[in-house]
């Protein structure tokens, strides 16, 4: 074999990945190989000198950038903290208000399972993938877990006809923004705010259905502390 | 672990600013490294964590917890950088491109030899010199410490193309380093 052959086996006797007889084989070539001996001993120097490189750290000025740009995007339904979101989700916000008014008792409810409340289809993680596909499979993954809870928060018989009617607005209002971009990303498939819009409106529909049987559930359980809390926590 | 991540995920969610904060602290460190020696370049690499904390925050709602929090946003900021070295090299002429190509990496007439004590200094200057492909290749393999199974995994290359990269890389790092280019 000429030193060429060789060039390839040099990275991974550097890394150790060879096994005894390919080291063997290669230690044997290098007794007798000036060049190949010089490249070995400057590959592990610059091995052992790339894994002791010093940290880098991120400036201070990142994160003042990073919140500024995430306190200027749409908030999520039942968020902490601003106030920007209430106008853009105004329905959701009177539904909040209008199950709180509501006069309910534990004998005006089914027992529930107390089950998960979504079930969710397993995907493995992504290894690298295009953004587009991302999106995908999030849209996937939320569609799916919206089926799983609109089945119990939109059942008649676990609401009251006022908190139903309120939901079934609420979950119009939503689904309206879903068919939009979807529409949209039909003709663009790989346009941003389309994107952006439908994951958004995708979370925010899981948000509120999960909420609502959060409080659905509390309610059957005659537990008005733990619905007050939940009351609470959407009016936040 | 995974209860944590998910925890925080959730907070994250619901637009808790304290916990999206505490996400930063807890992976932007890591993340940078990862960034400034992929784009080979201070500025690019603050603009690119901010973008991919940006691109997370939106897209948490899809963690489903299948990994923990730091392997899926390392996943993310992979996935991102390299979009953003092939729009870089998208954007580069074909001269550049030629020149790696055609035997750039090939060891040096003369014989290098790397100074035992390399600085390193040099060696961040040097890797922040060498062409993109084979820098990310070099990066995830030598500096981040990844098997070329999991290099060719995260780049979406061979494990063959993964080891050639990396030689690439080791040749030119020698020649800089040794004085040569």
């Amino acid at each position: 074999m000429s030193c060429r052959d060789y060039d390839a086996q040099i990275g991974d006797y550097v890394d150790g990945a060879m096994d005894e007889a390919q080291r063997a084989s290669f230690e044997s070539h290098l007794e007798t190989c000036a060049s190949c001996r010089a490249t070995v001993a400057d590959f592990s120097v610059i091995c052992a000198a790339s894994l002791s490189l010093e940290p880098q750290v991120p400036p201070p000025h990142i994160w003042r950038k990073l919140s500024a740009a995430i306190e200027a995007e749409p908030k999520p339904f039942f968020g902490v903290g601003g106030t920007q979101w209430w106008r853009a989700f105004a329905p959701v916000a009177a539904m909040a208000v209008l199950v709180a008014s509501l006069s309910w008792t534990a004998a005006q409810l089914t027992s529930v399972p107390g089950q998960r409340l979504a079930t969710r289809t397993p995907v493995t993680q992504s290894e690298p993938v295009s953004i587009l596909a991302e999106y995908q499979l999030a849209e996937r993954d939320l569609s799916n877990t919206i089926d799983g809870l609109e089945r119990i928060a939109t059942d008649r018989t676990s609401l009251d006809m006022e908190t139903a009617d309120v939901l079934k607005a609420n979950l119009t209002v939503l689904d309206g923004a879903i068919g939009e971009s979807r529409e949209a990303l039909k003709k663009e498939p790989e346009n941003d705010v389309a994107q952006e819009s439908l994951f958004e409106a995708l979370r925010n529909k899981v948000a509120l259905l999960q909420d609502t049987i959060a409080l659905i559930n509390e309610m059957r359980k005659g537990n008005q502390e733990g619905a007050a809390r939940i009351v609470s926590g959407l009016n936040q | 672990m995974r209860a944590v991540d998910l925890e925080l995920a959730q907070r994250c969610r619901r637009g808790d600013a304290e916990a999206f904060e505490e996400l930063y602290r807890a992976h932007a460190g890591r993340l940078y490294n990862l960034v400034f020696r992929m784009a080979g370049s201070a500025d690019e690499a603050d603009d690119l964590l901010q973008d991919v904390f940006l691109h997370a925050h939106r897209k948490l709602g899809s963690f489903r917890g299948d990994s923990s929090l730091g392997t899926w946003l390392y996943r993310l900021a992979v996935n991102h950088c390299l979009d953003f070295l092939r729009g870089r090299q998208a954007k580069m002429t074909r001269v550049t491109d030629s020149l790696d190509e055609d035997g750039a990496s090939e060891p040096a007439a003369a014989s290098p030899s790397v100074p035992t004590a390399v600085s390193r200094i040099d060696l961040e200057r040097a890797i922040a010199r060498l062409p993109d492909g084979c820098r990310a290749a070099f990066v995830l393999h030598d500096v981040e410490g990844f098997e070329h199974n999991e290099v060719g995994r995260l780049l979406g290359v061979s494990e063959g193309t993964s080891k050639s990269q990396v030689h690439k890389a080791r040749m030119k790092l020698r020649a800089m380093l040794s004085g040569i280019d």
